[in-house]
């Protein structure tokens, strides 16, 4: 580290072209202390013991320990290598906002921390594939890069994933339902949405893939004006997805609006906890690499 | 007056620009795209009412403006000038449709009237309507008649047929915006009957108009001969393909014969003798030769020595597309119709696709473009929806109908097909009484060389007497043998026969007319390919491209002569205006010398009907509105003629005052007080 002083990273993120650039920069730049996936595995590295239950393989269980207690532990492992990882994203007309205080859109924030996730990920040898929807595309709207170590393949999925619209109605049913479809083993899913949505849209989806044996992340991905509703001048509100129009006057309808918000999020925070399935909110005014790096810190330590 | 008035087009673009000014400054409020909104209560917001006017003499300004341009469209009329006493305005409707040139009537109507332009006092004001395929202004009320008799003289007499009472309408229109106290139409035309008996049902519009004519026809009728009608199908009979081409000779006037001659691709296929009797008759005519090449056919038939007093309509032109393989797919065990489709019969023709009954999903996908099925099958819904699918996308049905259980019944009947009161009807072996012979289908068996149908033998047939379709087909009892159905399900064509081909119903399959029935059904059914267009002279030629074809202009040539060039749009659309004449067009798209299309352009046979009305048509006598009206309707209308002037200048100057207003306040920088900036509205008012 030099001691020049470092410039703070939205005003970075927003004057960076390609997703590459940023997602190296909040790699290089916050994530490169990060040596070993964040995932729970079964490999080659010790982790830890626990009591021995019907159905165990018995290839795990300790004998010199059996020999020394009389009592059966099996071993766990950590895996380093083998975790399938697959980055889904929700590229819905909701993900295009972008307020006044935000490096960029929802939808860019997201491809954002999902490229640098990827890069980390493939960087440590993990198959990394992405999962995004289409909407519109006659061949059928699921586009799909299947998981790769080659970071090439992964270079391709994230130029791929650029050219997709950011248009469309709610999306992340129909992303969590293609997931537990294609994700045949158990591996790990990173969901990259606003889940703004109402909650049956996406609960349904994570419990699936949760119940199949998949680690779960979700990285929440908001406008600091969707947090603050910070707006002063009365008008037309419009919903981008479903088209639903309001006429509002800010200072009349702000704290009702915050206050629902704050309830959503914290049945948010209750619903991710409960289903043990890792959860952040990002917001487009803050700076992602801290976060991103507390986040995933906070995961090695919580181990 | 007219659209076209200067002042007009200076006050539009007058009034334009206040609206422009206003819609630059008018303060733009976009909606804010939100995706939480549903966190948001509506809280609509409250208008406070404006109380004070701050800026008076603006507001005067452009209330004066706007209250000129209502007062104008309120269409005021003080005292206006009165219109010119003894002033005659007339309207000559000169008739140059292809009838017209018998017995040199065009030439004659066209000497009159000029010679009557020539004379004609300064207290008429005279305008012309050419009679042709759309009638047209040729020369307006306000043209001088000296401009009228250089465009008479370059006019020549078309190939178009025309509507007398859409000539009558258009001088009718042009008479009603006329100053003249006295309004005549004047009639030249060779007074044909049919044009005349055509539209008996029109309510009067003629209001204060007197029709005159210029002379009435000689003679009740005039000797001609025509040929009309022209049809072209190929034939398939299995081991070879015939050509058929059929029309219809016309000839009005004394017995005599007529020497037929029918030509294809440069050579002689037919030339024979064709007597007719005295009076009015029509014989239909026809060749059928044998056509080694499957590309496209182009030919003619004309009459030869004869002499009547309308030439150039002894010829009719015919043409065909090249065969293109049909695809036809079938859900039926009959043996007789399967091997009149097997390859080694129908290859280049037909495509025989036979369904399994147990895997119909691909017919969502890939509908055959006829669909044959006993109706035994339509016991399942699966076949049904297939049969809605094809019908749905204009290919067509044909339905045979060997055992109809109820299932099926509800389906037919639900697609239109009526039943009669008896099951089956219970004649055994009874022949086909009848076909109709103008049916595309039925029509080749006219002629002997298709097999002979009095040979087909039926038995145990449904009862198809319930209506709900057109007969192609009787039994001797006189019940519908074959019927084609006017179902609704989509464009496609339905067809169902009362009986089906197996052994035990007919004996059709195992004669001669069985191959060439499947394939004039077939071809019937098939969606038409549009690649041969039918027209009349004087009608544009509208092209559709397939999804697949792709240019950007099409190019249409006569005898190897390129014609004109013209461009395809974006939908894959392109108009082409023919000349004027008879003929075979060939278009091409691009560079590309492969002809795509063809049109094949005849007269109308109307035309060659030289019957003619001798007296005072009561047509138009019709046409004109009862005496009271006229009176109480002149009276209305003269007043609103007078005011016309005033009624352009209020509105310009409303206009002139908006305008000035605009500038004002433009220059004025539209900023005297917040409120003011912040509506952009004129009407400025504070608490």
């Amino acid at each position: 580290m030099t001691g020049e002083k470092r410039e703070p990273a939205p005003e970075v993120l927003r004057v960076l072209e390609g997703l590459v650039f940023r997602a190296r920069y909040l790699v290089e730049g916050y994530l490169s202390g990060i040596q070993r996936s964040p995932f729970h595995g079964g490999s080659v590295e010790f982790s830890e013991y626990r009591d021995y239950r019907a159905g165990d393989d018995l290839r795990r269980v300790d004998w010199r320990h059996y020999g020394r207690s009389d009592r059966l532990y099996s071993k766990r492992y950590e895996q380093d290598t083998e975790a399938r990882v697959l980055l889904v994203l929700d590229r819905s007309a909701s993900m295009a906002y972008r307020g006044d205080r935000a490096w960029d859109s929802k939808a860019g924030c997201a491809q954002t921390l999902a490229a640098a996730m990827g890069w980390l990920l493939a960087g440590q040898q993990d198959p990394v594939g992405v999962l995004a929807l289409e909407p519109g595309n006659d061949a059928g709207p699921v586009r799909y890069w299947e998981p790769s170590r080659r970071s090439e393949r992964l270079s391709e999925a994230l130029t791929g994933l650029e050219k997709l619209p950011v248009a469309g109605g709610t999306q992340i049913g129909t992303l969590l339902e293609a997931a537990f479809r294609l994700m045949r083993r158990r591996g790990v899913v990173l969901v990259f949405s606003d889940f703004l949505d109402p909650e049956e849209e996406w609960s349904e989806g994570l419990k699936r893939l949760r119940y199949a044996g998949h680690e779960l992340l979700a990285f929440q991905c908001l406008d600091p004006d969707e947090l603050d509703f910070p707006f002063a001048e009365e008008g037309w509100f419009v919903d981008p997805e479903t088209g639903l129009s309001r006429q509002v006057r800010p200072e009349q309808a702000r704290d009702v609006y915050l206050e629902r918000m704050g309830r959503f999020l914290e049945a948010q925070r209750e619903f991710f906890g409960m289903h043990r399935i890792g959860h952040s909110v990002f917001r487009g005014d803050e700076d992602p690499g801290v976060r991103l790096a507390q986040f995933l810190g906070g995961r090695r330590g919580s181990k | 007056m007219n659209f076209a008035v200067p002042w007009m087009l200076a006050g539009l673009a007058g009034l334009g620009v206040p609206l422009w000014l206003h819609l630059q400054r008018r303060k733009k409020t976009q909606p804010r795209v939100f995706a939480a909104l549903r966190f948001v209560d509506e809280s609509p917001v409250v208008r406070h009412a404006p109380r004070r006017l701050r800026d008076p003499l603006l507001w005067v300004l452009r209330s004066l403006g706007f209250a000129a341009v209502v007062f104008a469209f309120a269409r005021p009329n003080p005292d206006a000038p009165k219109a010119p006493a003894g002033l005659v305005s007339r309207v000559y409707v000169v008739d140059s449709t292809f009838s017209t040139r018998a017995g040199g009537g065009w030439i004659r109507d066209r000497d009159w009237l000029i010679r009557e332009l020539e004379g004609l006092g300064e207290n008429v004001q005279a305008g012309v309507v050419e009679l042709r395929g759309r009638p047209r202004v040729l020369v307006g009320l306000g043209e001088s008649p000296q401009t009228a008799i250089e465009r008479l003289q370059s006019l020549e007499p078309s190939h178009e047929r025309g509507s007398y009472l859409a000539a009558f309408r258009q001088a009718s229109s042009v008479l009603e915006r006329s100053l003249g106290s006295r309004r005549e139409i004047v009639f030249l035309g060779d007074g044909q009957l049919n044009q005349w008996e055509e539209n008996p049902n029109v309510p009067g519009f003629l209001r204060g108009v007197e029709v005159r004519f210029a002379h009435l026809p000689e003679q009740a009728q005039r000797e001609n001969w025509s040929v009309g009608g022209l049809e072209f199908r190929r034939v398939f009979l299995g081991d070879s393909v015939q050509v058929q081409c059929a029309g219809i000779l016309r000839h009005s006037g004394p017995a005599g014969r007529a020497e037929l001659v029918v030509e294809s691709g440069g050579r002689e296929v037919l030339r024979r003798m064709v007597p007719v009797q005295s009076g009015q008759s029509e014989v239909p005519v026809g060749a059928l030769w044998r056509q080694e090449s499957d590309g496209w056919v182009e030919g003619r038939i004309r009459l030869e020595g004869i002499k009547d007093a309308l030439g150039g309509d002894e010829a009719g032109y015919f043409a065909g597309e090249p065969v293109e393989e049909g695809r036809v797919a079938v859900l039926t065990g009959n043996t007789f119709l399967r091997g009149a489709l097997k390859p080694e019969v129908a290859r280049g023709y037909w495509r025989l696709d036979e369904w399994d009954p147990a895997d119909l999903g691909r017919v969502e996908k890939d509908p055959g473009e006829v669909l044959v099925v006993e109706a035994h099958y339509l016991q399942s819904l699966a076949v049904q929806k297939a049969v809605e699918k094809h019908l749905e996308v204009g290919s067509g049905v044909w339905i045979l109908m060997d055992r109809v259980g109820p299932v099926a019944r509800e389906a037919l009947t639900r697609w239109g097909v009526g039943f009669g009161p008896l099951d089956r009807v219970s004649e055994s072996g009874v022949g086909i009484g009848r076909v109709a012979l103008g049916h595309q289908v039925f029509a080749p068996f006219a002629s002997p060389d298709f097999g002979d149908l009095s040979r087909v033998r039926v038995a145990g047939f449904m009862d198809l007497s319930g209506g709900g379709g057109t007969g192609l087909a009787w039994s001797e009892g006189g019940y519908p043998l074959v019927v084609e159905v006017g179902q609704k399900k989509g464009a496609g064509r339905l067809v169902v026969s009362a009986f089906g081909m197996d052994r035990r119903q007919t004996n059709w399959g195992v004669l001669p007319s069985f191959v060439p029935m499947v394939d004039l059904m077939l071809q019937y059914l098939r969606p038409p390919s549009q690649r041969v267009s039918w027209l009349d002279c004087g009608v544009p030629w509208r092209i559709q491209l397939q999804p697949w074809e792709k240019a950007g202009s099409a190019v249409v040539c006569r005898d190897g002569r390129e014609l004109c060039r013209v461009p395809v749009d974006e939908r894959g659309q392109a108009e082409v205006r023919l000349p004027d004449a008879p003929g075979i067009y060939k278009l091409s798209f691009g560079d590309s010398e492969k002809t795509e299309r063809v049109a094949v352009v005849n007269l109308r046979a109307e035309e060659s009907d030289l019957r003619y009305e001798r007296a005072e048509p009561a047509a138009v006598g019709r046409w004109r509105v009862p005496e009271p009206d006229r009176v109480e309707s002149s009276k209305q209308a003269q007043p609103a003629r007078k005011g016309s002037l005033w009624w352009w200048w209020l509105l310009l100057a409303g206009a002139m005052v908006l305008v000035a207003e605009s500038i004002w306040t433009v220059a004025a920088g539209w900023n005297r007080g917040s409120r003011a900036k912040k509506t952009g509205n004129p009407f400025v008012f504070g608490k």
